[in-house]
């Protein structure tokens, strides 16, 4: 009856924490994607500045991130993104719009893959 | 490497403690449902172990949430009976007053090679010694032989047999087993008496040593001298 009652606690917990998790992972993308759309517009209307802080701002921004991602997150994904932002700041440093906006869209479409997959719905339970 | 090192240590614990929590009938004989979690976790344990872009959390979470499962079929199992025969089904009786049940072999799937194949190895190579003999829900095969097939008993014989307790260990690898020696009422200074009487010093010598309920000391040392 312990282990039944112990084991529970923590299934309730490990849930719990999936939950919070999911769903501040979903908020963290969604404001990253918003930033991207942000920056996208900078680019568009040459305000490299502008976007040199942006890019800045989204570095370090997802090295928080990555920490945390890390342990539940495909490493495969997370390289994707790091390798992909490496590329667009560098793009933008440079001032290149069309290599940089071609960046800034696999980045958009490297989170954009990872909400869905860890978007809790029926495709992915199935 | 060192990751995967690191990563390996944490799974194997894991799984050894949580295959220790479900209890002895996991690692012995296994009904479905347990032999099913047993494949599923050593799978689950070995993906992460090798593959070091999967983060760790998701090799433990599905074993935990697995051991989970058992536990929770488990503990059903004890309280329902109709849940106990769905998870585990219910024996079989194959060979029913020395007759083979053959409706009850074709429902198992067991052929009649498999059944005296499994009753040689029990002992029984002639089919018509056998009163009864029951497919359990682990897979083994319980023979019943006929009253007059199985072996003489000193109950059979009248002689009356006095009571056999467990010998107790007091002595395992050269270490005095000091709970046995008060579950038997014994002091360790009893103990080394009785061993000096036999010429050893030092309890360290001996490799083991028991003690039936007839109050015999057996012992081996770990060196002859």
């Amino acid at each position: 009856m312990k282990l039944f009652l112990a084991s529970t606690l923590i299934i309730v917990v490990l849930v719990v924490v999936s939950i919070y998790v999911t769903h501040i992972t979903l908020v963290n993308i969604n404001q990253f994607r918003f930033e991207l759309d942000n920056l996208k517009e900078l680019m568009n209307a040459g305000q490299w500045d502008e976007a040199h802080d942006l890019v800045q701002k989204l570095q370090k921004q997802w090295n928080e991130m990555q920490d945390w991602w890390d342990l539940y997150i495909f490493h495969t994904d997370i390289e994707g993104i790091e390798v992909t932002l490496a590329r667009l700041t560098s793009f933008i440093n440079s001032r290149e719009t069309a290599a940089g906006l071609a960046e800034l869209a696999e980045l958009d479409m490297h989170f954009s893959h990872v909400y869905r997959t860890e978007m809790f719905n029926l495709q992915n339970v199935l | 490497m060192l990751i995967v090192f690191v990563r390996t240590v944490i799974i194997y614990i894991m799984v050894v403690v949580l295959m220790r929590l479900m209890g002895k009938r996991q690692i012995g004989q296994l009904e479905p449902y347990e032999l099913v979690v047993a494949i599923m976790i050593a799978e689950l344990a070995a993906i992460p172990m090798e593959d070091k872009a999967i983060p760790l959390i998701h090799g433990l979470v599905p074993i935990f949430t697995l051991f989970f499962i058992q536990v929770c079929i488990s503990y059903i199992n004890m309280k329902s009976l109709w849940f106990r025969s769905f998870m585990d089904g219910s024996p079989s009786i194959v060979i029913r007053n020395g007759k083979i049940d053959i409706g009850e072999l074709t429902k198992a799937r067991y052929n009649i090679n498999e059944l005296l194949e499994q009753l040689r190895v029990k002992g029984y190579a002639n089919i018509a010694d056998v009163e009864f003999a029951i497919l359990e829900t682990s897979g083994n095969l319980s023979v019943i032989p006929k009253s007059q097939k199985r072996a003489l008993t000193p109950a059979d014989m009248g002689i009356d047999t006095g009571y056999e307790g467990l010998p107790l260990p007091l002595i395992l690898d050269g270490r005095i087993q000091y709970d046995n020696l008060a579950e038997a009422s014994l002091s360790p200074e009893w103990l080394t008496a009785e061993l000096a009487k036999f010429g050893i010093a030092d309890s360290r010598e001996v490799f083991f040593a028991s003690l039936d309920t007839q109050g015999n000391l057996f012992f081996q040392i770990r060196k002859e001298r």
